[in-house]
């Protein structure tokens, strides 16, 4: 049995649970059935969006009105993806471990000598190659709107690190809420969940915090020299508009035609400017802040011994 | 012989019930333990806890020289463990599925195919190489588990009721693969509810009941511990029964005499050596006695296992 030559080596190759999902990922109808789903929605909602602008367009030629459609049709096909992106990446995140543990492989697999940092990254690893499979197959239908023009490079590229932040975000909670739960069910309702609150809660919650703000801060806000107060409630209401993806695209798209600027804003409070970091900018690091520290604690549920 | 599995004292406890209570556990180098109790005993607990899956509540325990507290990874080095359950990928084949678990113990991709080649060939499988995991027999399955135990060369075998679920057949093929593993020098801890499945593999035999350890030692040893009066079935041909076990009851060595069924045959509880037991017949054949049947039941360790066990489980 003693096989000649086997000699216990550093790990240098491949993740062997990176490997096993990619693989496991192609052998089914799953991962193109979702592909062309995904496609099928963007390219039908570009379609409409391009069919809306030709029919009531004034001047259909017109730099200005191709100008304008560009920058609606790119718009568009970002949120969407933006959506999709984030509603479709729990999906494959929350079975990572939990799936595991339904299998039976989950014990199997923390009596071999994989580190638990390994699996956790070879999960992570395998969500995050398909998310970026979607995102990049969507380019094409982004990179319409350059032909119409009023999009440049930057924000295509901007909306891509949105994109890539917010797959990758999600992609952590799903797997932390996995490593926790025995059901995949559980981890993905609990995920599908704090994504809800994330890209519609939240916003909500902040259109509501801001109806009943103004209407108490309004007499504040006339004074001409704003007081420190409003100042900090400025950079807090900023920052937490940063932590929604697509309020945090729509301050990035704010900052970059108002200011012509991509790392900064500037906001007039009565006579007073301030410059706030660019909707983009709070997002990637508020996310991956966040991110990592789940990817931490996932490992460190995953390398406890269990308890139970 | 080195100790490969000790444990101290080791406890596990769930909330208010106590799984696993102090147990002191010594398997030897080379050895087939067999770890036999009533489900619910503890067995899988106490396996867990040496596959360094589950956290002990007090008490030490180490394999082959490591504390599986302090080195977990020096320990699953060590072990091939097999639960007592199957633990498959679906859409995994056969070879893919033991590839990717020998990757998983860092073993090089240049010596797995070989590895993975052996192992089939090991556990007879070789034909269903290509084919899904899922498409395989339950004894199939086992077989396929217990390669996958085996991809690391481990010094020892840790198996969780590894015949549960299998036909007679398959049963036979578990056995004889243990025997083999054997031959190789691996030393095995084996678990099982039913004791004679395992009683011919075994070199040593250890019961647990509620937690605790009840006894443990070699198999011969324990057959002998066990088994301190020797049971005698004698058949009379005239019937004279009633005198035959008055007459028994008086003469040296009998501990007690028992009526057997219907026919009138004697049970004689009886302590003594072979030769004492010749002159037990030959006094009775002496006395008058027609005897027609005379012969020593063995008990078998099943036997002795109920006898053990009062069937109290935590």
């Amino acid at each position: 049995m003693k096989v000649k030559g086997l000699r216990w080596r550093k790990p240098g190759e491949f993740n062997p649970v990176l490997v096993k999902e990619l693989r496991g990922q192609v052998r089914g109808a799953r991962a193109f059935v979702m592909l062309t789903v995904y496609l099928g929605i963007m390219t039908c909602f570009t379609s409409v969006v391009y069919a809306a602008y030709s029919k009531t367009a004034s001047t259909p030629g017109s730099v200005g009105a191709m100008a304008y459609a560009g920058k609606t049709l790119f718009s568009t096909v970002v949120l969407l993806e933006i959506a999709l992106v984030a509603f479709l990446t729990p999906a494959l995140a929350a079975g990572a471990i939990s799936g595991e543990r339904e299998r039976k492989t989950y014990e199997l697999l923390r009596t071999t000598l994989l580190p638990a940092r390994r699996l956790v990254l070879g999960k992570l690893g395998a969500a995050l190659t398909y998310m970026l499979l979607l995102i990049l197959v969507a380019i094409p239908l982004e990179s319409l709107a350059f032909v119409l023009g009023g999009v440049e490079a930057e924000e295509l590229l901007l909306a891509l690190v949105i994109l890539v932040v917010t797959a990758f975000t999600v992609a952590a909670l799903g797997l932390f809420v996995s490593s926790l739960t025995r059901t995949t069910l559980t981890a993905t309702v609990i995920t599908y969940a704090a994504v809800l609150v994330m890209t519609v809660g939240m916003p909500l919650l902040l259109g509501i915090v801001t109806v009943v703000g103004t209407s108490v801060f309004l007499p504040l806000s006339s004074a001409s020299v704003p007081s420190w107060f409003e100042i900090v409630l400025t950079y807090l209401f900023y920052f937490l508009l940063g932590l929604n993806p697509i309020t945090a695209a729509v301050l990035t798209e704010t900052a970059l035609v108002n200011d012509r600027s991509v790392w900064f804003m500037r906001f007039s409070l009565g006579y007073r400017s301030l410059w706030l970091p660019s909707g983009w900018i709070v997002y990637t690091v508020f996310y991956l802040v966040v991110s990592v520290v789940l990817v931490v604690l996932t490992v460190r549920r995953v390398r406890r011994r269990e308890s139970q | 012989m080195a100790a490969v599995i000790e444990t101290r004292g080791l406890t596990k406890r769930y909330g208010q019930r106590l799984a696993v209570a102090e147990l002191d556990l010594t398997v030897e180098e080379g050895t087939v333990y067999g770890f036999v109790g009533p489900n619910g005993a503890g067995k899988t607990t106490t396996m867990r806890m040496l596959a360094t899956l589950l956290e002990p509540t007090a008490g030490e325990a180490w394999v082959a020289g490591h504390s599986v507290l302090k080195d977990p990874r020096a320990v699953r080095k060590a072990i091939g463990y097999m639960p007592d359950f199957f633990g498959f990928y679906g859409e995994m084949r056969v070879e893919e599925y033991l590839d990717f678990f020998a990757a998983c113990y860092e073993i090089p991709p240049a010596v797995r195919s070989r590895l993975v080649d052996d192992l089939l060939e090991l556990v007879e499988l070789g034909h269903r190489r290509e084919d899904y995991v899922d498409s395989l027999s339950r004894g199939m399955k086992q077989r396929l588990c217990l390669a996958r135990a085996l991809v690391h060369d481990p010094y020892v075998l840790i198996l969780d009721e590894p015949a549960s679920g299998l036909d007679p057949r398959a049963r036979v093929e578990m056995r004889e693969l243990i025997r083999e593993l054997r031959a190789m020098g691996k030393t095995i801890f084996v678990s099982s509810h039913i004791l004679s499945e395992i009683e011919e593999v075994c070199t040593h035999v250890g019961i647990i009941e509620a937690g605790r350890l009840v006894v443990s030692g070699p198999l011969t040893e324990m057959r002998r511990l066990l088994q301190p009066y020797r049971l005698v079935r004698i058949g009379l041909a005239d019937g004279r029964t009633e005198r035959a076990q008055e007459w028994l009851a008086g003469q040296q060595g009998v501990q007690e005499v028992l009526t057997v069924g219907g026919n009138g045959d004697l049970r004689v509880v009886f302590s003594g050596d072979d030769s004492a037991l010749a002159g037990l017949l030959a006094a009775m054949t002496a006395a008058g006695f027609a005897v027609i049947r005379f012969h020593e039941e063995e008990e078998n360790l099943e036997g002795m296992f109920l006898r053990l066990t009062k069937g109290v489980v935590s």
